[in-house]
């Protein structure tokens, strides 16, 4: 763990001191003069997470005339629930962190943010070889429609993907090798079941985590395009149950957790293969026996008949629409700046998020880190089969009705059309607004 | 000359009032009346449209929150009796001249000087499937293991509640409440004059006929108090549930599984805070006071005229 913590250390410094491989971003001409403002910034960033960012909260602050305060609001939730209260009482601070387009569609509808799109295209903004370097998976995931046309609304900043975790010292136990299909997979564990005495898959049945890129992974989608419908009720959405419940019900390779649980059973060498974003490493490796610690194995999620899939987790960047113009322009210098190449390599190397841009990935910062450690590259190897979480503001009123389907199928309560069927006519009584 | 006398009085008791009045004023009055106002309009993230009614009208035909009614009252039904038993029999008990008396009488009512939300994660550990206590003792006797607090199977019925889920969070509410029982049964009990005892035992009474003609009249006021707070308590509890519910999870908002220990308070919070719906929650949130209000009506019909005060 201290090892750990040197690594990365190190690797920040380096990032930060170092020489940087790629020109970072510079100024358009016209740019007016950088405004001396306050900039208050609402984040869900605590522990460790926390202190890297106020590192380079106040590293941005000693060379700038724009002043942040960073914030720490609670958890994504708590943050969500705190903004919902401030824009009722009209007292939002400038910028604030959201979860995922769900969120941010929310504040589009009530008017309560500026599009980013407008800071990009400004003389303060990026010109275009500069927003190339960016993920296009990232901007397509902070792009809503506006007007009819697709607009950048929020800005990317903490980047995380679904993984499949395996243990590599079960696997050769079984003589498996790590899946790269979903029939695959279910093999896989049904070797394990037969071959060890370990738990073969421990997972939540969270849409995010199984659902969602099973069901891209088949061709399918949560929502029509349009978003105005519910797109699931398909054979692919059908599939994507059914799996499930072959593996819960059928083949019992599938434990079922609730949270987080089952990373403490997978740190203590107890199961095999497990489902979680890029984010949950360090977890594991905290909860890991002293006496008996391992390599944790990391994999893109299994592909489907049209390729591997996987959805974006982590969190994205807003402006508040009710902030002064000064302000407004104080809180984007200060995004952009958070995701210049130094920056990105930086967070990335600190948090386990993956760095935004292309010349990050390129960076002698990040090179050298992944060369020390090639996991640190599946995450974003994985980010170009990418899809952002559906931008529907009632997302958040579909989100427990498919949970509920997953788990009805799962306990046996309901087959997997039922209950595809029955959510369907509950998702769409939601779309067309009761 | 009397009359300003009485004015200055009058004053000087509205002044004494005022920073309790204010405090009431501001933090509930003034939200309920908001949010009665948010209850006419739809109102997701921004005030939208005028509904009127229109929110209620939705409640009524809302199977959720029906469901979330039908839980509330088997929640009641089957928490606040028994507690009250409970807490009942443990207050006669402690009321003997027993050894460490007063040891036990902390023992009890410790459970409800410790944090709900402690409480509630604590019991989540002992019904965790995977490695909680519950499921090790299960085992232990040869009963299979259950999956507890992830359970949305019906205990009676498979699909009636309560669910194994509910049960489960209700036996936990009746191990917290049943310590504070015991201590106001027991401050009833004192306060029972010894003399009225003493002259039903020389009159031949003693042990049930006792309890039954002296002891349970004589504690009637302490009786009809904790039915009514422990009645309201529960219809509108909520810490407890949505600890034990998977609140707070990043599966589900509140209320699982299934929604099968979502209580009418929780209903409320997951309209209101997981779905933003902000005036849809409020309607739900009136009817759920309003429902209260008509239960401890009920209850002061039924039970008031029973109280004996003895002075």
């Amino acid at each position: 763990m201290r090892i750990h913590v040197f690594i990365v250390l190190a690797a920040l410094l380096l990032a930060s001191c170092g020489p940087s491989a790629t020109p970072t971003a510079t100024q358009p001409q016209t740019a007016a003069p950088e405004p001396a403002v306050s900039i208050t910034f609402w984040h869900g960033q605590s522990g460790v997470l926390g202190d890297r960012l106020n590192e380079l909260i106040a590293k941005f602050n000693s060379t700038h005339k724009v002043q942040v305060t960073g914030q720490f609001q609670g958890t994504y939730d708590q943050l969500y629930q705190k903004v919902v209260s401030a824009i009722q009482a009209g007292s939002v601070p400038d910028m604030a962190m959201v979860s995922g387009p769900p969120q941010t569609a929310q504040y589009l509808k009530a008017k309560a943010i500026v599009p980013v799109q407008q800071f990009v295209d400004s003389p303060d903004g990026l010109s275009k070889d500069q927003l190339a370097d960016f993920v296009p998976a990232l901007l397509d995931d902070n792009s809503l429609p506006v007007n009819g046309k697709k607009t950048l609304v929020s800005w990317p900043f903490s980047k995380s993907d679904a993984l499949l975790y395996y243990n590599p010292d079960i696997l050769k136990t079984a003589g498996v090798s790590v899946p790269k299909t979903w029939d695959e997979l279910r093999t896989a564990l049904q070797t394990v079941k037969a071959k060890t005495t370990a738990t073969p898959l421990s997972y939540t049945p969270d849409v995010y985590y199984f659902f969602l890129p099973y069901l891209w992974s088949q061709g399918g989608d949560a929502l029509s395009a349009d978003l105005s419908k519910a797109g699931f009720n398909t054979p692919q959405g059908i599939a994507a149950v059914q799996y499930q419940v072959d593996l819960a019900l059928a083949d019992k390779t599938a434990v079922i957790t609730q949270g987080f649980d089952w990373q403490n059973p997978f740190a203590q060498g107890k199961v095999a293969f497990a489902v979680s974003t890029s984010v949950s490493r360090p977890f594991i490796e905290q909860a890991m026996p002293a006496d008996k610690k391992f390599r944790v194995g990391m994999a893109p999620l299994p592909a489907g008949p049209k390729g591997a899939s996987t959805d974006l987790f982590g969190n994205n960047l807003v402006i508040f629409s009710k902030a002064p113009a000064d302000d407004q322009r104080g809180a984007w210098l200060f995004m952009k700046w958070l995701t210049e190449t130094d920056q990105t390599v930086a967070w990335s190397l600190a948090s386990g998020y993956m760095p935004l841009r292309d010349s990050a990935r390129n960076s002698t910062a990040f090179k050298s880190a992944a060369d020390q450690d090639d996991r640190l590259l599946v995450a974003i190897n994985a980010l170009k089969d990418a899809h952002g979480i559906p931008g529907s503001p009632d997302w958040q009123k579909i989100q427990p009705v498919l949970g509920d389907m997953v788990t009805k199928a799962l306990l046996g309560q309901a087959n997997a059309k039922d209950a595809i069927a029955e959510a369907e006519k509950k998702v769409n009584d939601i779309l067309s607004g009761y | 000359m009397r009359a300003s006398r009485r004015r200055r009085e009058a004053l000087e008791g509205y002044l004494f009032l005022a920073p309790a009045l204010l405090i009431i004023g501001a933090f509930h009055i003034w939200p309920a009346l908001y949010a009665f106002y948010m209850s006419l309009f739809r109102w997701e993230i921004l005030q939208e449209g005028f509904l009127g009614i229109g929110n209620y009208l939705r409640l009524v035909r809302d199977a959720d929150f029906l469901r979330s009614l039908a839980i509330t009252a088997v929640y009641v039904g089957g928490t606040v009796p028994l507690e009250m038993a409970v807490g009942l029999g443990l207050a006669l008990l402690l009321h003997q001249r027993l050894r460490l008396r007063g040891l036990f009488r902390l023992v009890y009512f410790l459970p409800y000087v410790t944090s709900q939300v402690a409480v509630g994660l604590v019991w989540s550990w002992v019904f965790n499937p995977t490695y909680g206590v519950a499921n090790g003792i299960l085992e232990g006797i040869g009963i299979p293991a259950q999956r507890w607090l992830l359970e949305p199977r019906g205990i009676v019925a498979a699909g009636a509640p309560p669910s194994l889920a509910l049960a489960a969070v209700m036996l936990v509410t009746i191990w917290y409440f049943v310590g504070f029982h015991a201590v106001v049964f027991l401050s009833g009990l004192t306060a029972i004059p010894d003399e009225l005892v003493d002259a039903a035992r020389i009159d031949g009474a003693g042990g049930f006929r006792l309890f039954r003609h002296i002891t349970f009249p004589l504690i009637s006021p302490t009786t009809y108090f904790l039915l009514l707070v422990a009645t309201i308590g529960a219809m509108t509890s909520f810490n407890l549930v949505y600890v034990l519910g998977g609140g707070g999870q990043a599966f589900g908002c509140a209320g699982n599984p299934l929604g099968t220990t979502q209580v009418a308070a929780l209903y409320v919070f997951d309209r209101f805070w997981c779905q933003t719906q902000l005036g849809y929650a409020s309607a739900a949130a009136f009817v759920l006071g309003l429902v209260v209000l008509a239960i401890t009506v009920a209850n002061e019909r039924l039970f008031a005229r029973r109280v004996v005060y003895v002075g």
